[in-house]
């Protein structure tokens, strides 16, 4: 069975303050404390690409593990902020500066918020298909490339940050039966527009969100036979505090959901595995993962932990 | 049976009083702005959608940009629901 060996993450150090820059984005106090929830932003160095976050996530979890680089069998990026124009994938760039073995496959996913949680079924089914036994899910998308700093509703919001999943033959954690769907007719609410700037329909995006994960979750834990307060942890997409807060409370389990992405802020598809290093403890067994956003999109699914 | 102002608007209250802070559902002043009351637009986005919800209507983005306070949320209803 292949499952979830090690994960790992790579924050780009680089922060802008938020609070600094509230008066000239027409922004409240209260809505940078209560909505937002984010204080700072992290933001890529100079020169740096998303192909760089992507090294240097895997090379933590490499480390971590102890796994050498030769045995690894498959490499997927999930970006839609890929390097240059997307041409080559990322992935092959990624491939070339870590030297992976020829033999290793490697594509990209274009996919946003939902990618991480999606991407581990994509891995696991891909890996059980051809048998392999150790392979890289590497998240990085880092929305400074798109986002415009005059933007009140994207820039106090999202953050660049990567992160690298190992799975593997040996797994500490089970990925289980996930729930994923699209709402492509409102996928204008979460796009780049012509100028290359991201846009956001906040209450598009809200709306979606707080309707739709609640669902989800819940045909999740159906789909795996584990009843909702069996759940130790849930690790939402961390896309404001006010969306994690509000789903939690639709699903009455706030006291097992937190938002945790003050430091450095939303990282689209790095969001959950930043936040499962962050949140869950180690006597936690089920842990239901849930992303959402662009496309729109969504995919939860539960992840147990082996003994 | 057509619903009286005065039980529809009852009805609308409660859904404030569940989804915004006390300090701020227990106002008096129905026709108080949203503005004036210290909602941001996820304050009134959370709202709306409760209404949404709460009332088997739809709100367009160009009918919510009208709804400036609780009594605008009221007359809405009475159109969308006679």
């Amino acid at each position: 069975m292949i499952g979830i060996q090690a994960l790992s993450e790579w924050i780009c150090p680089e922060r802008v303050t938020n609070r600094d820059r509230l008066e000239g984005l027409g922004a409240s106090e209260s809505l940078l404390d209560e909505k937002i929830g984010v204080m700072q932003v992290a933001r890529l160095g100079q020169g740096e690409d998303t192909s760089d976050l992507c090294v240097r996530a895997v090379d933590r979890v490499l480390s971590d593990t102890g796994i050498a680089k030769e045995d690894i069998q498959c490499l997927v990026v999930v970006t839609q902020n890929p390097d240059d124009a997307g041409l080559p994938h990322t992935s092959a760039i990624v491939h070339g500066k870590l030297g992976l073995p020829l033999s290793c496959a490697a594509f990209d996913v274009s996919l946003g918020c939902s990618g991480y949680v999606y991407g581990l079924s994509i891995v696991k089914s891909f890996m059980e298909g051809c048998g392999f036994t150790k392979g890289l899910l590497v998240t990085a998308d880092p929305y400074s490339k798109v986002v415009s700093m005059d933007d009140r509703d994207t820039s106090l919001l999202f953050g660049d940050g990567a992160s690298a999943t190992l799975l593997s033959d040996t797994p500490v954690w089970a990925i289980g039966s996930g729930d994923f769907g699209t709402m492509g007719e409102l996928s204008s609410a979460l796009e780049v527009r012509e100028n290359g700037r991201l846009y956001m329909n906040g209450r598009g995006v809200f709306s979606f969100s707080a309707t739709t994960v609640p669902d989800s979750i819940k045909r999740t834990l159906a789909l795996n036979g584990l009843a909702l307060e069996k759940v130790d942890r849930f690790v939402l997409h961390q896309g404001s505090r006010f969306i994690v807060d509000t789903i939690a409370k639709r699903l009455d389990v706030e006291s097992r959901t937190s938002f945790c992405a003050s430091g450095y802020g939303n990282l689209v598809s790095s969001s959950i595995p930043v936040a499962f290093r962050e949140l869950v403890k180690p006597q936690d067994k089920y842990v239901v993962v849930s992303g959402f956003g662009v496309g729109l999109s969504w995919a939860s699914n539960l992840l147990t932990r082996l003994a | 049976m057509m619903e009286t102002r005065d039980e529809l608007t009852s009805k609308l209250l409660v859904v404030v009083h569940e989804n915004w802070p006390s300090t701020v559902a227990q106002t008096e002043d129905l026709e108080a702005s949203f503005i004036d009351l210290g909602l941001d637009s996820l304050d009134v986005s959370s709202l709306v959608l409760a209404v949404e919800e709460h009332f088997s209507v739809t709100v367009s983005d160009e009918e919510l940009e009208a709804l400036n306070s609780i009594k605008d949320i009221a007359d809405f209803l009475r159109n969308k629901c006679p």
